[in-house]
């Protein structure tokens, strides 16, 4: 549209300003399930990723991307809480036969002498199958798990350190991890950093801001134009 | 993706409420650092990728460490396993807690009344009481002398100790999950003059408060500036 004095007016300004305000508010849910999943086992950050033309395709352009580097790692003394010192996942299955990779290696045991994640599901072994202990053991720590993931229990009865299975770990394209660095006894926190979060929340709130200005100005504009001219 | 300001109000509700109810747990296992042969719960959350989180309580039932006493009664239980009682209602439950004490009529029992295994009665006047490390017990009336023989604590194990119910009082119920009490025979897991304390790490717990305590703090601070960025979405023409 063309204004009085020959200056053009964007008339897709108003869109393009709700746009960048809607990949604000989406950027500040990433940051807020950062923040939700700071002290949660397992939990990778998450990254907005904006491509460019965003101010055109708006939400579409925008896309997030998991930071795989590795987490806190805390001590728990639980003999089945596993934590990866490598990049790699582990597998679990649940009752519906779906597969997924999880990096919380809070394990258990059932009756039957199953490795189980804390909602049930089965934990693979590297051949694809369930983690089944041989019998259980009296005390947990007379299950030993070493880096490369091989599970191994004390027999009583021959008084021997018995090979039981592999911990499945693969990588997020689901090719085996070679090293995958199982650490027993321990528990990994998330890779979030609080404060930069925080820091990193600043400009998502000030260009959310900005951007709603810019809406109130070019609304308070359109306005004025239609108005002058309507009267004209 | 998909986030919208009102969804993402409620889960960071949702995370501190959550937070709230984990900082409950750590200061129960807290409180009874000083409990004898407490097992520490632990409130373990498991988050999903629709950035809700569950939890569960787990119990740990790592052995916690042995205090020497001077009261015959003390025993503890120096390995796996769980001493059977009898409440007053009937109800069989297992302990740990190895401080016994005799009622009026003779019987050995808790702390809390309950009876230890299937009743043991000890006479008023001996000498010695001696509990063997498989839980015989006899008293002696002169020394030296054969001692009579009052009956034996019982020691069961189950195959599953995680499965079973923590009801209160220091003690546990079986559960499906639990599996059956399974009497331990020929043992020397009874140690007499010798309590067992609590499993609770102090600094494990301070830490989790500390985190616990960060991720609520950033969480209702998260809802604060979120709600603002609301306010500001509905009234945009002002």
């Amino acid at each position: 549209m063309k204004l009085q004095g020959g200056i053009y007016f964007n008339q897709d300004g108003l869109h393009q300003s709700v746009r960048a305000m809607h990949i604000q508010t989406e950027l500040m849910g990433i940051s807020s399930a950062n923040v939700n999943g700071f002290d949660k086992v397992g939990y990778q950050k998450k990254e907005g990723v904006i491509s460019s033309f965003a101010e055109i395709i708006g939400i579409h352009g925008l896309s997030e991307a998991v930071d795989d580097k590795m987490g806190r790692i805390f001590l728990t003394k639980n003999p089945l809480d596993f934590a990866l010192a490598n990049q790699g996942y582990f597998q679990i299955t649940d009752k519906n036969g779906i597969t997924k990779l999880t990096r919380d290696g809070r394990f258990m045991l059932n009756k039957e002498g199953e490795l189980l994640a804390l909602e049930g599901q089965h934990v693979l072994s590297q051949g694809g199958g369930k983690i089944k202990l041989p019998f259980l053991p009296e005390k947990l720590d007379e299950i030993i798990v070493s880096d490369d993931g091989r599970i191994e229990l004390f027999n009583p009865k021959t008084r021997k350190v018995e090979y039981v299975d592999t911990i499945s770990v693969v990588s997020s394209d689901g090719g085996v991890v070679i090293d995958p660095k199982v650490k027993q006894n321990y528990a990994e926190a998330s890779n979030v950093s609080l404060e930069e979060e925080f820091i990193g929340m600043v400009p998502i709130r000030r260009n959310f801001e900005a951007n709603r200005n810019m809406y109130m100005l070019q609304n308070n504009n359109l306005t004025r134009a239609i108005q002058q001219l309507g009267s004209s | 993706m998909g986030y919208n300001l009102q969804g993402l109000v409620r889960k960071n509700a949702i995370n501190s409420i959550n937070q709230f109810e984990k900082m409950g747990y750590i200061s129960e296992s807290m409180s009874n650092f000083s409990t004898r042969a407490y097992k520490a719960v632990r409130f373990e959350e498991v988050m999903h990728e629709n950035g809700y989180a569950s939890h569960t309580v787990r119990t740990n039932h790592a052995e916690g460490s042995y205090q020497t006493t001077k009261n015959p009664l003390d025993v503890a239980i120096k390995g796996p396993g769980f001493i059977p009682i009898v409440s007053k209602s009937g109800e069989i439950f297992y302990t740990r807690d190895g401080s016994f004490t005799v009622d009026r009529e003779g019987t050995m029992i808790t702390t809390a009344g309950d009876i230890v295994g299937n009743g043991i009665t000890i006479p008023a006047n001996y000498e010695k009481l001696e509990i063997k490390p498989d839980g015989r017990v006899f008293t002696y009336n002169t020394l030296p002398s054969d001692g009579d023989y009052r009956g034996t604590i019982p020691v069961v194990s189950f195959v599953n100790p995680e499965g079973l119910e923590e009801v209160g009082g220091n003690k546990f119920a079986k559960t499906q999950d639990s599996g059956d009490a399974l009497l331990v025979t020929d043992h020397s897991r009874i140690t007499q003059y010798n309590v067992e304390r609590s499993n609770v790490d102090i600094f494990e717990s301070v830490n989790d408060v500390m985190r616990t305590n960060a991720s609520l703090l950033a969480s209702t601070s998260l809802l604060g500036v979120i709600d603002k960025m609301y306010e500001k979405a509905i009234n945009i023409n002002q």
